[in-house]
This record gives structure tokens, sequence and C-alpha cells, in this order.
């Protein structure tokens, strides 16, 4: 197997594996649940542990975050509406989430509502009714602990245009250049879509942008509105999900429409990670910027060597950076590494990958394994 | 009363014309803020004084159906200024966007916006123009209108609190790009509206 410059050692790879599968793992052991369900909570584990062991030995990031990136988007699309690939049956309805979790964006319309609801649940004293605000705190938990890297590493969407986008080995557009001003439009859909939506008092971004409600549906009773929803669906679907991630080689959807990555970039900037350039060892031979899924570096971000807030934390131009220019970092420092076990576990981008690691794990977790055991239970001739 | 109780409504309908528009064009310039923020005023001043007026001069002839497809239009209109405005300033050295800048109703957009704002129908209007239906008088549908848009242009003065960020570069970026989404989108509301009829 390659191994990169920054490659761990066997037993550390081998550790940190064991320590991220076990951690994820003791969801499966805690609690009492079917055997084809423990079965599948420990065999997510050890998939996300041995994701983790192959980043860590071969010091290549990227390539196996999108292993693990792709599968868990599926594993979603799958584990919502089974019945687009056919499997209506009842081996595939859930009793326990019917629905996919409720994006953020959507909320704006609701907001002042479950404000209300929390007030009362705060007076009742019943914990039971903190759904919304639980929501919150998991947003904060994540937010601190990976910031921008949710949409790299645990959004349940992301996976589906980095899969388009990795279909083909080279761009049919090599020399598309997007305008710097460009990667603002998140923030701008952000801007208009939360006004629209306060407006109508409906999740507008969610009824008729979003090209991914391929996990929820159309919600309003006219045919005609209903109809013109799925022509728009289908169009920005086919566009910002398929056709331009394979002519571009890039994150369309992610990079240039999704409005909680606009958020998730403002928030993100709370937590400490990011991804910094080494102006010294810096050549500008620009293998960066082709590279970068989410149109985050130019030729701006080159000459002033900083990286946008926009970034994902991905881990593909730090794979792909011949010098060592670009890396993981904590407030743009690094950690003095010392080479050999166990002093080389004592670097960003361990804590990095490990932090996003599990929480992506713990994200699929909600939903792969019980996937994984309604597949078994159907194998094994569930009605 | 009336625009005093309503007034929430017209801030969330009002922001997504003028909050880009303000974030785009006002450059931290306090003075330029006030003048793009009366302007719009001015606009949904005159539209509603106006409607006012022509709701209670036409009460005796007027079926009682409001012209809906009128509103959809100038929900389309204003999407299609927005989109012009925002145009030539994102894609600044495409020549067929470059021309957009001498498009008229550019120099004074808050005015136009306002104005298309303002005939923009929305509950609480509706309730306004019944009352000044029965009243059958052009003169009661002026002052009628003018009151209530005094009652809703109080919920509209918050929006004065984006003038002190909009000296920020990115912000300017921002807004302008959602002048242009926001184009869009009212281009899009204002085709469906029409269709529908």
């Amino acid at each position: 197997m390659k191994r990169a410059e920054n490659a761990k050692s066997f037993r550390g790879s081998f550790l940190l594996a064991f320590l991220l599968a076990a951690a994820l793992s003791t969801a499966a052991l805690w609690r009492e649940e079917g055997e084809f369900l423990t079965a599948a909570r420990l065999g997510w584990a050890c998939f996300v542990g041995a994701i983790a062991f192959l980043i860590f030995y071969t010091g290549r990031i990227s390539r196996w975050r999108a292993l693990f990136f792709i599968v868990s988007a599926w594993a979603f699309v799958a584990y919502f509406k089974a019945f687009i690939f056919g499997l209506g049956n009842n081996a595939f309805f859930s009793p326990k989430i019917q629905e996919v979790p409720f994006c953020h964006i959507a909320i704006a319309s609701s907001f002042l509502n479950a404000l209300y609801q929390q007030y009362l649940a705060f007076r009742s004293g019943s914990w039971g009714l903190w759904g919304p605000l639980s929501l919150g705190v998991l947003w904060l938990g994540v937010t601190l602990a990976i910031g921008q890297g949710w949409c790299s590493w645990a959004c349940y969407y992301g996976g589906l245009d980095e899969g388009f986008g990795r279909v083909l080995k080279k761009p049919l557009f090599r020399d598309f250049r997007l305008p710097e001003r460009m990667r603002d439009l998140p923030a701008a859909v952000l801007l208009v879509m939360l006004f629209v939506s306060l407006s109508a008092l409906l999740p507008v971004f969610c009824l008729w942008v979003c090209p991914l409600k391929v996990t929820t549906a159309f919600l309003d009773t006219e045919r005609a509105t209903r109809l013109i929803q799925l022509a728009v669906f289908s169009i920005s679907g086919a566009l910002s999900l398929v056709l331009l991630p394979l002519a571009l080689k890039k994150r369309v959807f992610c990079g240039l429409l999704c409005p909680f990555g606009a958020w998730q970039a403002f928030w993100g900037r709370i937590n400490p990670f990011r991804v910094s350039i080494d102006g010294d060892k810096c050549t500008g031979c620009g293998r960066c910027l082709k590279v970068c899924p989410t149109f985050v570096l130019n030729d701006g971000t080159l000459q002033n060597q900083t990286v946008s807030a926009y970034c994902n934390r991905c881990g593909e131009c730090v794979d792909a950076c011949s010098t060592g220019a670009l890396s993981y970092t904590v407030w743009g420092r690094s950690l003095p590494v010392r080479p050999g076990f166990p002093g080389e576990l004592a670097d960003v981008r361990v804590f990095f990958v490990m932090s996003a690691l599990g929480v992506g794990g713990a994200v699929g977790g909600v939903y792969v394994p019980d996937l994984m055991s309604r597949i078994f239970s159907w194998l094994a001739g569930a009605p | 009363m009336l625009g005093l109780a309503t007034g929430p409504y017209c801030l969330t309908a009002c922001a997504p014309m003028l909050v880009p528009y303000v974030l785009a064009s006002v450059e931290g310039r306090r003075r330029r803020g006030l003048l793009t923020l009366g302007e719009f005023l001015t606009g949904r001043f005159l539209a509603y004084v106006l409607f006012g007026a022509a709701a209670g001069f036409f009460s005796g002839r007027f079926s009682g159906t409001l012209p809906a497809r009128g509103v959809a239009a100038a929900v389309f209109g204003a999407g299609v200024l927005m989109l012009l405005y925002s145009l030539p300033k994102t894609f600044p050295t495409v020549r067929m966007c470059a021309h957009m800048n001498a498009f008229p109703g550019l120099r004074r957009l808050p005015l136009a916006l306002g104005f298309l704002a303002g005939i923009n129908i929305c509950p609480p209007f509706l309730a306004g123009v019944a009352r000044v239906l029965e009243s059958g008088s052009a003169g009661f549908g002026g002052v009628y209108f003018a009151a209530f848009f005094a009652g809703t242009s109080v919920y509209l003065l918050p929006l004065a609190a984006a003038l002190p960020f909009t000296h920020i570069k990115r912000l300017q970026s921002i807004g302008t790009l959602a002048c242009g989404v926001a184009g869009l989108w009212f281009m899009g509301t204002g085709v469906v509206g029409l269709l529908k009829g």
C-alpha cells in the first residue's frame, strides 16, 4: 500500500482506529436490541474504525474520507426512501424516524413557534418536550467539534454530489474558473431564503429549491404547484448533484447552493481546526486549486495565504500538496510532532480526523446500522 | 391600528427586497443608507395612497375581485429590477451585463422596489381594501392607506440596523448576489402568479 510522508505507524494507526471503533460500539453494547441490529452497529463501528486506520496508515485523508462519506449519504437515501429502489415492503418501514431530521434552514419559518414551545417545555419541566432545543445543543456540539468540517465528514447529503464528482478521472471542463465572488452565493441564498421563509411562514428553500428533497415529500396540496416544485427539484437536482459535479469534478451543490453550508461557515469559526497555508513551503503550483471540490481555494487564497471560512476541511488539498504547504492547524498553529509511536499521535491532523470521524460515525450510526439490520431481516425473509 | 397590528408581516415581506439592496449599495455611507430607506418608504407610501384612492374611487363599479395578475406582474417586475441591478455588479466583465447599468428603473431602484412592494397584496392589505371598498370615497381611501402606511412603516425602521455593517466588503458582495437570488425568486413567484391568474 502506497504511503504518504506523514503516514502514521501501524501501531499508532491501529490504536486510533480501535479507540474510535470502541467508542462507537458502546451504542451497540449499551442497548438491548435485536441481534441483527447489534451486529449492524458493531459492523458500522468497525467500518468507521477501518476508515480511520486507512487514513492514518496511508497518510491519505480524502480518498478514505470520501468512501465513508459516500456510503453514509447513500445509506441515508436508502434508509428514508427505500421504495425509490423498489424496496417498499415492511422490512423497510422504520417505526422510529419516519422523516428526515429537520434541516436548519427549514426552522426559520417556525422559529418563533419553536421558541415558544421551548418556553412551555421549560415551564412544565418535561424533558420529553425539549426536542428542538436538543437539536440546537447537538448542532452546537458538532460545530464546536468540527465546525465547517460537518460539510465533508458528517453531512448526510454531501456524499451525493461528492460521489458523482468522483466518477470521471478528469473534469470535462479543465480550465473552468469560478469568479471569486460567486463563492458567496450560498450566503446570499441563505439571506434571501431566511427572509422569504419568515414572510411565507413556510420552509421555502426546502419546498422550492432544495434538490435533496429526494428524502422528503412535496407538501403542497395543489397539484399544479406540486408539479412546478417537482420540475424545479428535478432540474436543480440533475444539474447541481449529478451533471455539473460530473463535468467539473466539483461539489456544485455544497459549494454554490447549500445555505446550511454558509450558516456553518459563519458559526464554524468557533471551531479551532483550520486548513492553513505555509507561505515558505508553497511553490504556487496551483494543484490545490484544481482539486479543491468546493471552490474555496483560488488565486487570491494563494496570494494572501489564507483559506476562507467556507473550507470543508475535506483534506483534498492537504493530500495533493507535494511540499506539505497545506496542513491542518489549530487556529493557524501546528503542534511539534515527534516521529515514531506514541509521539506521532500528538498531531493536529490526528485530533481533527478523530473528531470528524467520531461525529460522522455517530451521525451515520443513527441510520446506517438500522438500514443494515433491515437488509439482513429482508434477506432473512421478513414480509 | 390595522397597520400597527399587522406591520411585522410587512417587515418580512419587504426585507428580501430592501436588505440585499442596502448591503450591496450603501457601502458604509450612513447618509446614503438613510436616503435609500427613505426612498423605499416613499415608494411604498405612493403605492398605498394611490391604491387606496383607486380602491375608494372604483368601489361602486368594482365587483370585489382584485387584479391578481397585476400583483403578480408587480412581483415579477421587482424581480426583474433586482436581477438587472445584480448582474452587472456580479459579472462586470460580461458586455451584455455591463449594458444593463443603463436601465432607467435602476437609478431610483429603492423607490421602484418600494412602490412594487407596496402594491403586493397581503392579508392585512386585503383587510384595508375591504374597509375602503365599503366607503366608496377616493379621499377616504387615500387617507386610510396613508395611515396604514404609517402604522406598518414603524416595523421597517429596524432594517436600518443593517446600515452599520454595510462597509464590510464581504457583505457588499453577499448583498449583490442576494439581489440576484431574490430577483430570480420574485420573477419565479411572479410567473407562477401570472400562470395561475
